[in-house]
């Protein structure tokens, strides 16, 4: 039986009152303000989708957009066989993101960043929008694969200040998103790591990629962890770490 | 002296200046001063003249509390913090008897609400109105009602015609024999 063994997190960091991010593996949707790691193991036979979603910082209401989002797309999860499917779940996921926004006046301009992974068979499909991450470690290298809607911070200059130029929802008007694809082939021991941008901006990629190389991953999910709140923690974090098939149970 | 701060995870103290517990990730919460916090679903008759674990205003300590530092009755579900559980109930030999905010009790042999369950042959010194059992919400006191025999919280008899405060787990005595606890229960 092939599994994959995914380990969860998610953080309101040291600075911020609430958690406004959402992780979802295999339909179980995270709902604490100081998580611990959680540590998941899947049977890869169906897809199995992981996904971060990062509310609005700053914004009251970023943590219902990140759940109503991670709801929409975890509900659509079953039928993602193909990126077509996770594009229009991630579509499906904005528009109920600005439904939910129509209800309450102080709702208006609530958004979310999302990144979801896929992992179907020996294909995978990473879909996102906004800042939220997904990287592939392989071989012992970290390789980004979601692409970011953000535009590039100029040279030696860090993104703790990020301008995302498109989220779900996030805007008073209903606007329509374009979200990131990317596809490839899935090899046994791959290891995916999916985190909103709290991670992102505290460590730097070589650190991310040395502490994500650890054997044990609930190991080294602590360690991103421990590393980011020792950075500061400026934002909530969630890491997401899915590693792929390696024994068999 | 600084505040002695304490994972509400895993209960380890936590040094001064250190800003989560480094096993569980969770911030760091004021450690309850002397007595150990007991949970607060407690067998009552187990822990006599304990102190009920009240959590006075901005008990955790947590500058960004949901609950600006009073947890709600059924505990904090972010720092731990057990919830000011409402200790308005008497638990007697044959049940608890809870008392209402509007509605005092009246413990005795006539006139009272339970008079059916104090049988004369057995609880014969208990007076036809012996005390009077008071409730604000959250806490009860016991008036005793110029009774022949006394009242008794933890076997120290109270002073006639005034209220006397009870905590959860005292042990209040009517005469010699009819005893109840206080306890937090509601059925």
């Amino acid at each position: 039986m092939r599994c994959m063994d995914v380990v969860a997190v998610t953080h309101r960091g040291r600075e911020r009152g609430h958690n406004e991010d959402t992780v979802s593996v295999a339909g179980f949707q995270s709902g604490v303000v100081e998580g611990q790691p959680v540590r998941f193991t899947v049977d890869s036979v169906r897809p199995v989708t992981c996904l971060v979603a990062d509310g609005l910082g700053g914004h009251a209401e970023g943590g219902r957009a990140s759940r109503v989002a991670a709801a929409t797309i975890g509900d659509a999860a079953p039928l993602f066989h193909d990126s077509a499917a996770v594009v229009k779940a991630v579509r499906a996921a904005n528009d109920a993101v600005y439904e939910e926004m129509a209800h309450h006046r102080a709702w208006t301009g609530m958004g979310s960043a999302i990144v979801v992974l896929v992992v179907a068979g020996d294909r995978m499909i990473c879909v996102n929008v906004g800042d939220s991450r997904c990287f592939l470690l392989r071989d012992g290298h970290l390789v980004q694969l979601s692409t970011d809607d953000s535009p590039a911070p100029e040279a030696g200059q860090a993104t703790i200040a990020t301008v995302v130029t498109q989220t779900l929802g996030g805007r008073s008007d209903r606007g329509e998103v374009e979200p990131h694809v990317h596809e490839s082939e899935v090899r046994p021991g791959d290891r995916f790591l999916l985190c909103s941008d709290g991670l992102t901006d505290e460590l730097a990629p070589e650190h991310i990629e040395e502490l994500a190389r650890e054997a044990d991953p609930v190991a080294a999910v602590e360690g991103l962890l421990r590393a980011t709140l020792d950075a500061g923690a400026h934002d909530n974090v969630s890491i997401v770490l899915a590693t792929v098939g390696v024994e068999d149970r | 002296m600084a505040q002695q701060m304490m994972c509400p995870g895993c209960k380890a103290d936590i040094p001064a200046g250190v800003q989560y517990c480094s096993s569980c990730f969770l911030t760091p919460v004021p450690k309850p001063a002397p007595e150990p916090v007991e949970p607060p679903a407690e067998v009552p008759a187990a822990a006599p003249a304990s102190i009920p674990p009240a959590a006075g205003p901005s008990a955790c300590g947590d500058p960004d509390c949901v609950h600006d530092g009073r947890p709600p009755a059924a505990g904090c579900r972010h720092c731990g913090l057990p919830g000011r559980t409402a200790a308005t109930t008497l638990r007697f030999e044959w049940g608890p008897v809870p008392v209402p905010p509007d509605r005092p009790l009246i413990v005795g042999r006539e006139q009272s609400p339970i008079a059916g369950r104090i049988d004369a042959g057995q609880y014969g010194n208990v007076s036809r109105r012996h005390a009077e059992i008071r409730s604000d919400g959250t806490t009860l006191t016991v008036t005793d009602l110029d009774s022949m025999n006394g009242t008794f919280v933890n076997d120290e008899r109270v002073p006639a015609g005034r209220a006397t405060p009870l905590r959860t787990g005292d042990r209040v005595r009517f005469a010699a024999r009819l005893e109840a606890t206080v306890t937090g229960e509601s059925a």
